[in-house]
């Protein structure tokens, strides 16, 4: 089954994030916090992640990083999804091992379409 | 050697001032007065002997035809021309073009002014972007807002049919996403509008500090002569700055009194008056230190007759504390200087005092002579060493026009790596934006 996690601290981006995955056939789960991202993404095990760069606590690209080094968590499909378009944003990301970086505001139908992409899950 | 025409105007200028008609200057320098009228319009390239004889007709030195405005013009051009390292330019005809084209080249020089002019401002609103919490956060609010109500409306938008307790929450969120842009827009152009003078004139206290010790020169004479601390006068040269700008302040006008009682303004003046602004033979002279010197050095009252003095400052870190600018040479308004500043290398040897001539080439455009400046730099201990702490360093950097080359090659230094278009750089830490783009 398809499992995404949103990291996001925006709450009515999330809901709305919410509707479109739920509506096509994923099971969803949201985080809201920097600090203990990780923990809730070993928690909940998904197999595909949303992870915005600003967060409060932390740094999404710190816990990008961590998740990277984690055994389980090393091919998981990452999209960034940040309020920061600067194209050192966008490099670290990558160099971090992000899967793909988008740049908000965003399209819905472009954030569900690459996730799907990501899980290789034909339309 | 032959000399440019371009020296007519100047010819003309001396002429009309020294109240001289055309024949009369031309009967003297032996020349038709015909001639001479072609000369002063810059119509005919003059040299030699009758570059001289002119000279001695208005009674001033041949040197002197060719500087001023016209010698500016020239290295307006020639910095265009540096700018673009992609367009091939002669450089050695540079003369003979501000001869034939003396108002296109006019128009260039100008055009190179205001490509400069607005390359500094679009570096100081970049830095401002990439280094203002406020700014970045407000940014950071708005588009995270405008993403969730863009969400949000889409699917609000979509055809078809839709559970109503879903629809009412969207268009809850929306609403109230709604006014959330609203206020965090109003917030960013009442912080742009109301304030913006401050948004490029001052980043920090210590840049609030800068401000309005430049505006001063750098000199208070309210300090000079006072006969004890009164922190009274400092606070009323603080007028008008924010608290922690006031504690800075209080801070650098206490050093300042100490220096000045240490090396009082009128032997510093019969100094300089004596040895010009050479800090080595100040310093044999009077035994004080290095970094007292430097400072007494550039908080000389201004004086349009005397070259400029600049004074740079940085901790052990490399954070810059004091910034005075010498002329070009500036340091930037935000993030790390350039790392082959001597500033910094005299960090490596404590108590070692350092000279050398260095080339500034951070800025596009502003490459040549007029960026050749001396450099007097030493580090020293503010607090002793010991096993319990780390030692305070400050390392103190006087810069002084460069009065003739140095036999050796001048050290290359830029601003900051953002502002410098030095490609080959091995102390190179971010691109430039001028050469790499933003």
């Amino acid at each position: 089954m398809r499992h995404v996690l949103l990291i996001e601290d925006e709450p009515n981006i999330i809901e709305a994030l919410s509707f479109i995955f739920l509506r096509d056939g994923w099971k969803v789960d949201a985080h809201s916090d920097g600090a203990n991202a990780v923990a809730t993404t070993v928690q909940t095990a998904p197999n595909a992640i949303i992870l915005d760069v600003m967060l409060p606590n932390r740094s999404g690209f710190d816990i990008l990083e961590e998740l990277r080094s984690l055994p389980d968590y090393k091919d998981v499909p990452i999209l960034m999804l940040t309020a920061r378009g600067q194209t050192k944003d966008r490099d670290i990301a990558l160099a971090r091992g992000a899967s793909q970086y988008m740049t908000k505001p965003f399209s819905n139908a472009e954030v569900l379409k690459t996730m799907n992409a990501l899980v290789g899950h034909a339309p | 050697m032959e000399r440019s025409a371009f020296a007519g105007s100047r010819i003309r200028e001396r002429r009309v001032a020294l109240g001289l008609r055309q024949a009369e200057v031309a009967l003297r320098a032996g020349i038709s007065g015909s001639y001479l009228n072609l000369i002063e319009h810059n119509r005919r390239r003059i040299g030699g002997k009758v570059l001289l004889n002119i000279a001695a007709a208005l009674e001033i030195e041949p040197g002197a035809l060719a500087q001023g405005a016209e010698k500016r013009l020239l290295t307006s051009l020639r910095d265009a021309a540096i700018a673009r390292p992609d367009v091939e330019v002669d450089l050695t005809q540079t003369e003979d073009f501000a001869d034939r084209f003396t108002d296109w080249a006019r128009l260039i020089s100008a055009q190179q002014s205001q490509i400069t002019a607005l390359q500094q401002t679009v570096s100081s609103l970049s830095d401002r972007l990439a280094h203002d919490p406020f700014l970045s956060e407000a940014l950071h609010e708005v588009l995270s807002t405008v993403s969730a109500i863009r969400s949000t409306a889409s699917i609000l938008a979509e055809p078809g049919e839709m559970d109503q307790n879903w629809q009412r929450r969207f268009q809850t969120n929306v609403f109230q996403d709604s006014i959330r842009l609203a206020t965090a827009s109003q917030s960013l152009a009442d912080y742009l509008d109301g304030d913006s003078d401050r948004v490029l004139d001052a980043l920090s206290p210590l840049d609030e500090l800068d401000s309005l010790l430049a505006k001063q020169s750098y000199h208070f004479a309210e300090l000079e002569e006072l006969p004890d601390w009164d922190a009274s006068v400092a606070d009323a040269l603080l007028t008008g700055a924010s608290a922690a700008a006031k504690i800075l302040g209080m801070e650098y006008f206490q050093q300042y009194w100490r220096d000045a009682q240490m090396f009082r303004l009128a032997e510093l003046g019969a100094l300089v008056g004596e040895f010009g602004l050479d800090p080595v033979r100040i310093a044999r002279q009077t035994e004080l230190s290095l970094p007292l010197i430097f400072r007494r050095l550039a908080s000389l009252p201004p004086d349009p007759n005397r070259p400029p003095v600049g004074l740079m400052i940085c901790d052990g870190s490399g954070a810059l504390l004091f910034k005075q600018p010498c002329d070009d040479f500036q340091a930037p308004r935000v993030g790390s200087a350039c790392a082959l500043w001597p500033l910094y290398g005299a960090l490596t040897q404590i108590g070692v005092a350092a000279r050398h001539q260095i080339l500034h080439s951070g800025r596009p455009g502003a490459l040549g002579a007029q960026n050749l400046f001396d450099t007097f730099s030493i580090a020293e201990r503010v607090t002793s060493a010991s096993f319990e702490s780390v030692p305070v360093l400050r390392s103190t950097m006087l810069i002084l026009r460069a009065e003739k080359p140095s036999v050796g090659q001048p050290l290359p230094i830029g601003s900051t790596c953002r502002l410098c278009n030095v490609q080959a750089c091995p102390a190179r830490r971010e691109p430039s934006i001028f050469t790499d783009g933003f």
